[in-house]
């Protein structure tokens, strides 16, 4: 039977980082959906509904926190389980990111693509 | 091997030790000690200091999101300028072509604009984080203009109006940059708490903005005469610790700047 492919939304402004994630997450059998803004994000996540956003915070348009708080008021996309992954370290950051409703808070220098991937693999298996 | 790697050579810790150790011993001990006053090749030095600061602009950034290019665009801009300033310094010393006083306050007061742009582009970020208003940033930008109104009003007067300048003007110009030396310091702090990319960046950035107001002070000095009067410290040795001060800070910079193009973590497979 053909399963369908798992869809991975990426928010996220930097392309250098956007195209790795591609690169990853397309070996590892995942579709990918990327969105260099918030208003973007919110726009694609609502036509796409994917299975997992990666969310980056300091996004332009619309920063990460206010993208998390509108999805999880929308009771159609408040289940998609979100992986915050942002530049920001200080602890008021996660634990507003985890108040908002993200499943895990991810620093950047502080995690490996490959450690990325496979937080992500853990929700969607 | 390839070009980059070569470039990345020269801009590691060991080569700008060994330049600035050569720099030093250089000076001190080759012509009896003023050989490198005398033929303005301390000032010359600045050169390859620019060059090396181009090699940086041009080198590839493991980051490419808004806030963090603004922020090295920013830096870097002004970091050029600095370098620049000093090769005019140099031919305008070594060639008479501008008085040497002007030359002297308007190098003093190019550590004032560029420790502004350190703030301005540190403020580019913490008016995102923190969704501030532009008046801040509106105000380091006006200290800005006065800054590099004063250079170029400085090149375009007489020499008797500089000879005639009242004392406590290049002091309040020295003041500012203690004061917004401390502000780039503090700010450096902060950035590295919010966002930790810049943690490595800091290490180097904080020790190289007390290195500057120490070189401006030293500029200070020279055009006051004050370590000669006081001390017995020769205009010339007070030159060389000018120098020695910023050509450290520019060295500094330049391996800070190198901790930014490829960070820890997700940046480490860019």
């Amino acid at each position: 039977m053909d399963e369908r492919r798992k869809k991975i939304l990426v928010v996220e402004d930097d392309e250098h980082i956007s195209k790795v994630y591609h690169v990853k997450l397309s070996k590892e059998g995942y579709d990918t959906v990327f969105a260099v803004n918030g208003e973007e994000g919110i726009e694609k996540i609502t036509i796409e509904k994917p299975d997992l956003i990666i969310l980056d915070l300091m996004v332009p348009k619309k920063d990460g926190f206010a993208v998390l708080e509108e999805i999880k008021k929308n009771p159609d996309l408040a289940k998609i389980p979100v992986l915050v992954l942002s530049n920001l370290g200080q602890q008021s950051d996660k634990d507003r990111a985890i108040a908002l409703g993200a499943n895990e808070y991810m620093v950047k220098v502080n995690y490996s693509m490959q450690e990325v991937v496979d937080r992500a693999r853990s929700y969607l298996s | 091997m390839k070009i980059s790697t070569f470039f990345e050579k020269l801009l590691s810790p060991y080569s700008l030790i060994a330049f600035n150790l050569t720099i030093f011993f250089s000076a001190e001990f080759f012509g009896g000690g003023t050989y490198f006053e005398e033929t303005g090749l301390m000032h010359a030095i600045a050169i390859v200091f620019v060059v090396l600061i181009l090699i940086r602009i041009f080198s590839e950034y493991a980051f490419s999101d808004h806030i963090l290019r603004r922020f090295l665009k920013i830096q870097l801009g002004f970091f050029l300028f600095l370098g620049f300033v000093h090769v005019y310094e140099y031919f305008g010393l070594h060639y008479s072509l501008i008085d040497h006083e002007a030359i002297e306050l308007s190098a003093m007061l190019a550590y004032l604009v560029w420790i502004l742009g350190v703030l301005i582009g540190l403020e580019s970020v913490f008016r995102i984080y923190y969704k501030k208003s532009a008046a801040l940033i509106a105000t380091l930008y006006a200290f800005l203009l006065v800054g590099v109104l004063g250079i170029i009003v400085l090149n375009v007067s007489s020499h008797e109006l500089i000879e005639e300048m009242e004392e406590w003007i290049p002091l309040t110009g020295f003041s500012l940059i203690v004061v917004f030396g401390a502000l780039a310091i503090a700010s450096t702090r902060k950035i590295r708490k919010i966002m930790p990319v810049f943690k490595e960046y800091s290490h180097y950035a904080i020790p190289a903005i007390i290195l500057m107001v120490l070189t401006a002070l030293s500029e200070y000095f020279e055009s006051t005469h004050y370590l000669l009067d006081v001390l017995d410290i020769t205009d010339t040795q007070n030159l060389y610790f000018a120098h020695y001060f910023m050509f450290a800070a520019f060295s500094l910079l330049l391996i800070g700047f190198g901790k930014l193009k490829k960070p820890k973590g997700i940046y480490a497979d860019m």
